[in-house]
């Protein structure tokens, strides 16, 4: 802080505070006078100054340290400032296979059961509830599909099954003696084959479906959903071309001759 | 070489600079006062914003009756109300009163400062109100509609030209780090605001150059306008109401430049993970881990200053809410260094975890600072004591308890949200049922904090009206020395 | 650090080179993306909203939708988890049907704003219209979340929806929804105990024959409040008004994720 002293101009520049007067201090409201700012003023502490300790080794050890690392990272993570690069794990790696790997098949009930459950949780409990009994909330909206003739009754066949879960479903349509007057979604461009068999496999072994022991329901595989989709042909899977219960009854032959 | 000063020259000395302090702060009292006052209504409104908001993620129903108050627009509005309006305006106050006193030279022209305040009071009030009536515009610290932000263009150039005017008017030859902060902060503010209502609004980029500007500004809101000041504040108060130097010039130098450079460089690890080119990523990742140098600095300086001060905590409030602001910056900013990690990130990203990393930064940072500079600022504006210790016992401890609550609870919380979400065999539903009881006591600590406001509201009232026992002849403490 | 020239530079040389950086030049990077046709035939992807689903854009805009539901898919890489077998699995969200893929800049271009979202309080969004382009679903959903999903935390959004006298036939674009979420657009109603007496005293007869119940036994009476409170009113019916078809028509117009583009690898 400079010294006063030093410069007699700094004195005579000082301005008179707001309200100055010669107000008894004691008297409310009289808070304006400069006797009482220069109560808090008087009391303070000089504006703070700078000491000039040194910076600790330690310190510059460390910055030493991050800089470094952060050299290293900007290195190896940028893939050359690309625009097309997205991810960290593609930065450092070489040009991903042109083609992606074959399509997971699994076979045992077990393991596709998981990949039903899996998608089951993700995409149909909203409507047909986690129980398979349909929404509690809106009763006689969204059809069970526990005990459902379509599931595991006389209605039942992994031909319909795949085509109700690849192109929808448009109602009415008749369930356990109720008819349901919604549309489905397709999910035949959003999943794979082998995820749609694992929804039809879990479905069918899940909701008090599976009946007994020695009648536990099979496997449905992903080259049965394939054989579908191939009679199918042209058929679009994106919900434009939904079944209707009139035309399912109407699927009679399985797709893949056992 | 002059002669030695004697005693009464060194009082004669120490009349003089208070004399000059009385009249700066004299000088630049109105307009400092207005802004704080503003700032306080506007923590208000924000604290009821924030609890109807929090509270409405634990109770759908509540007051579900409205499209005003639906939880989105509630949102929006909260941030604005605590961030333009509560943070900024506390950030203005505090740039204004510091710039003054370090440079040691008046506030000329105080009136226009008033049309700042109104303008700004303005703009807030536009964009809380625009938003709760259905113009939010859904960019993440600019949600304002589009008429506010001309409001805060004008008030925020007429604040930058009076800080800067009386910065080139200072007396004090030796340029303080608080002051390099308070410069630093109204040269960037203004930059990225400008530059990202441009990009965003009046002519806006395509597709994810959006985001990336807009996070661009939002995280340099943070680090290069809050930050700065708040810093500034505590590099201010503690050296000043302990009476020693601070530690180290040269750390001081470390900490401001290398905040510069490298805060600026960390916006993008808000999308890390996202549809962005992994570069952008990358850089900001390293952003935000070199912003453990200027952190380590800023720590290293506080904490040995205070060394052997520490005693001084029991008594003064500003000096403790202010070093709980710094310590809570040191903590936020290692784990928001941390946070930026690739396997950090993918755990904690859209999550409340980062909410309660948002909330340490913003309250228990900035805002503590920003209590413990209004509680030594006021009374030499005023020329009036706190009127009740009582009260600022409640706010300190309803404040403290309040942020450490918040903070634990939504950290948990978000945490094993963050792991349940990268599970996709854990139902949606599952997660959201696992986290009520935490944003059930993150209300509780919001009324907390609510209390603990209501408690600075009703002191600043009285003191600014002169309410309340009269107090002088020395500051107000938590508990009074020797006893 | 006396002068404030000095400060002036160091501040401005440090932030311009962010500002070149982390702006300029990702919009010269980014800024011109064009949207992807992989040949002749196929549509361009993305195509720019239009109509209805803009206008619900701006609806989502206004009620802040984007702060509880995120629009970005992330890559096959991101979240790690442990599956049932011990195995490390990745990808959690194209796990959990978020998208076919991760979303890339690409995706983006028309979105004005572009509400990429940063909390998921709620499920991502950004192929929603894919996962569920049930319109009806969506309407019954946004007059009351609680409907579809009994743990949802998601606000009611009764504010898009009118509730109104039936003249004539019941409209097409009425929700079918039982009456304890149509009473009072919103909540979850259900009659206080001296109106469903006063109700059973006028009605419990008929409506016990619909039913097969028996009106007498406390069971019965309880299966037949449950009846009750899930059938449709029938003079009354809760149709969506201009906002709440503009927000179905931009949510089922989501469909972010789904065309497989070259720079998205995986």
């Amino acid at each position: 802080m400079s010294d006063p002293n030093a410069d007699p101009e700094a004195r005579n520049r000082l301005l008179p505070a707001d309200g100055v007067g010669d107000d008894a201090p004691d008297e409310p409201g009289a808070g304006d006078s400069v006797q009482a700012l220069h109560e808090a003023v008087m009391r303070e502490q000089a504006e703070p100054r700078d000491g000039f300790e040194p910076v600790p080794f330690w310190v510059a050890v460390v910055c030493g340290g991050l800089l470094a690392w952060g050299g290293y990272y900007i290195g190896s993570y940028t893939a050359d400032f690309r625009a097309d690069v997205y991810d960290r794990a593609d930065l450092k790696d070489v040009a991903p296979p042109a083609t992606a790997g074959p399509e997971p098949n699994p076979k045992t009930r077990d393991e596709l059961k998981s990949v039903g459950e899996q998608k089951y949780i993700a995409l149909c409990v909203g409507c047909h509830g986690t129980d398979g009994k349909g929404l509690k909330e809106q009763p006689g909206k969204y059809p069970p599909l526990a005990a459902s003739e379509w599931v595991v009754g006389d209605k039942a066949s992994p031909a319909r099954l795949s085509r109700i879960l690849l192109y929808g479903v448009k109602g009415p349509i008749l369930v356990q003696g109720t008819t349901y007057n919604d549309l489905m979604p397709a999910r035949g461009a959003e999943l794979r084959d082998y995820q749609i068999a694992g929804l039809i496999t879990y479905i069918r072994n899940s909701f008090g479906n599976e009946g007994d022991k020695d009648n536990a329901k099979p496997a449905v595989t992903a080259d049965e959903v394939k054989a579908a989709r191939a009679k199918e042909g042209a058929r679009k899977a994106n919900g434009t071309a939904p079944y209707t219960a009139d035309e399912l009854l109407k699927v009679t032959e399985p797709d893949l001759k056992k | 070489m002059p002669a030695p000063l004697t005693s009464e020259m060194l009082e004669a000395n120490r009349a003089r600079s208070a004399a000059e302090r009385a009249a700066i702060d004299a000088s630049c009292r109105g307009p400092v006062l207005a802004f704080a006052v503003s700032a306080v209504f506007w923590l208000l409104m924000g604290s009821v914003l924030a609890l109807i908001a929090s509270i409405k993620l634990h109770s759908p129903y509540f007051l579900t009756g409205s499209a005003e108050l639906t939880f989105g627009r509630v949102r929006m509005a909260h941030l604005q109300a605590v961030g333009i309006g509560w943070a900024s305006l506390a950030t203005v106050a505090a740039a204004l009163w510091q710039m003054c006193r370090l440079s040691r030279a008046e506030l000329i022209y105080p009136k226009i400062l008033y049309l700042a305040c109104a303008l700004w009071n303005v703009g807030t009030l536009l964009a809380v109100f625009g938003i709760i009536f259905g113009d939010g515009q859904s960019v993440e610290w600019l949600d304002a509609p589009r008429y506010a932000p001309p409001f805060f263009i004008a008030a925020l150039g007429i604040v930058v030209a009076w800080v800067v005017a009386v910065f080139r008017r200072r007396r004090e030859p030796h340029v303080y780090v608080t002051q390099w902060y308070i410069l630093g902060a109204v040269f960037w503010f203004p930059w990225m605001y400008l530059v990202t209502v441009f990009m965003i609004f009046w002519a806006p980029a395509t597709g994810v150059v959006q985001p990336i500007v807009n996070w661009w500004f939002g995280h340099n809101t943070l680090g290069l306008w809050f930050t700065p000041v708040a810093v500034g504040t505590a590099y201010y108060l503690i050296p000043k109401i302990i009476g020693r130097p601070i530690h180290s010039y040269y750390l001081s130098i470390i900490g401001f430049w290398a905040l510069a450079l490298f805060y600026s460089w960390a916006g993008m690890h808000h999308l890390i993970g996202g549809p962005i080119p992994g570069w952008l990523a990358s850089a900001s990742t390293v952003g935000s881990m070199m912003m453990l140098i200027p952190v380590l600095a800023v720590a290293i300086n506080h904490h040995m200053t205070m060394r052997g001060h520490f005693h001084r905590l029991r008594y003064s409030p500003a000096l403790r809410f202010t070093v709980f602001g710094a310590i809570a910056y040191t903590a936020v900013s290692v784990q928001g260094s941390f946070e930026a990690l690739k396997d950090f990130s993918e755990v904690a990203h859209f999550t409340h975890y980062t909410v309660a990393h948002a909330h340490l930064g913003a309250y228990g940072f900035v805002t503590m600072i920003y209590f413990g500079l209004f509680y030594y600022m006021i009374p030499r504006l005023t020329g009036r004591e706190w009127a009740s210790p009582l009260l600022i016992r409640v706010h300190f401890w309803c404040a403290a308890v309040g942020i450490t609550v918040y903070f634990v609870a939504l950290s948990i919380g978000g945490w094993w949200q963050g792991r349940m979400m990268n599970n996709p065999d854990v139902p949606f539903g599952k997660i959201v049922t696992y986290l009520l009881p935490y944003l059930f006591t993150r209300s509780v600590a919001g009324v907390l904090l609510t209390v603990g406001h209501l408690a600075f509201a009703v002191s600043f009232i009285m003191n600014l009206a002169g309410w309340g026992k009269r107090r002088s002849g020395g500051p107000t403490f938590f508990v009074e020395p020797g006893g | 650090m006396d002068r404030g020239m000095v400060i002036f530079l160091g501040a401005l040389l440090t932030f311009s080179s962010s500002w070149l950086g982390l702006v300029l030049f990702p919009f010269w990077q980014l800024g011109g993306e064009k949207p992807y046709q992989k040949d002749e035939t196929d549509d361009p992807y993305p195509v720019p909203l239009q109509g209805l689903a803009l206008a619900g854009q701006k609806v989502y805009q206004n009620n802040g939708c984007m702060y509880c539901h995120t629009q970005q898919v992330r890559s096959e890489r991101f979240g790690n988890w442990w599956d049932a077998n011990g195995e490390q699995r990745t990808g959690a969200d194209i796990r959990r049907s978020y998208g076919q893929r991760r979303t890339v800049s690409r995706d983006y271009i028309y979105d004005n704003p572009t509400m990429l979202g940063t909390m998921r309080t709620g499920p991502d969004l950004a192929n929603i219209g894919v996962r569920n382009p049930s319109a009806p679903w969506h309407h019954t959903h946004l007059l009351n979340p609680r409907s579809a999903n009994a743990w949802s935390i998601m606000p009611s959004f009764a504010f898009f929806y009118t509730r109104e006298k039936v003249v004539g036939s019941r409209s097409d674009k009425a929700l079918s929804l039982g009456r304890e979420w149509t009473v009072n657009p919103g909540y979850r109603w259900k009659p206080s105990a001296k109106e469903w007496d006063a109700l059973l005293a006028a009605q419990g007869p008929a409506l016990a024959a619909q039913v097969g119940l028996d009106p007498a036994s406390a069971e019965g009476k309880k299966q037949l409040l449950d009846y009750w409170l899930t059938t449709p009113e029938e003079d009354y019916q809760v149709v969506p008004n201009a906002d709440g078809d503009a927000l179905v028509a931009y949510l089922l117009a989501l469909r972010k994720a789904e065309v497989p583009l070259p720079e998205a690898k995986e």
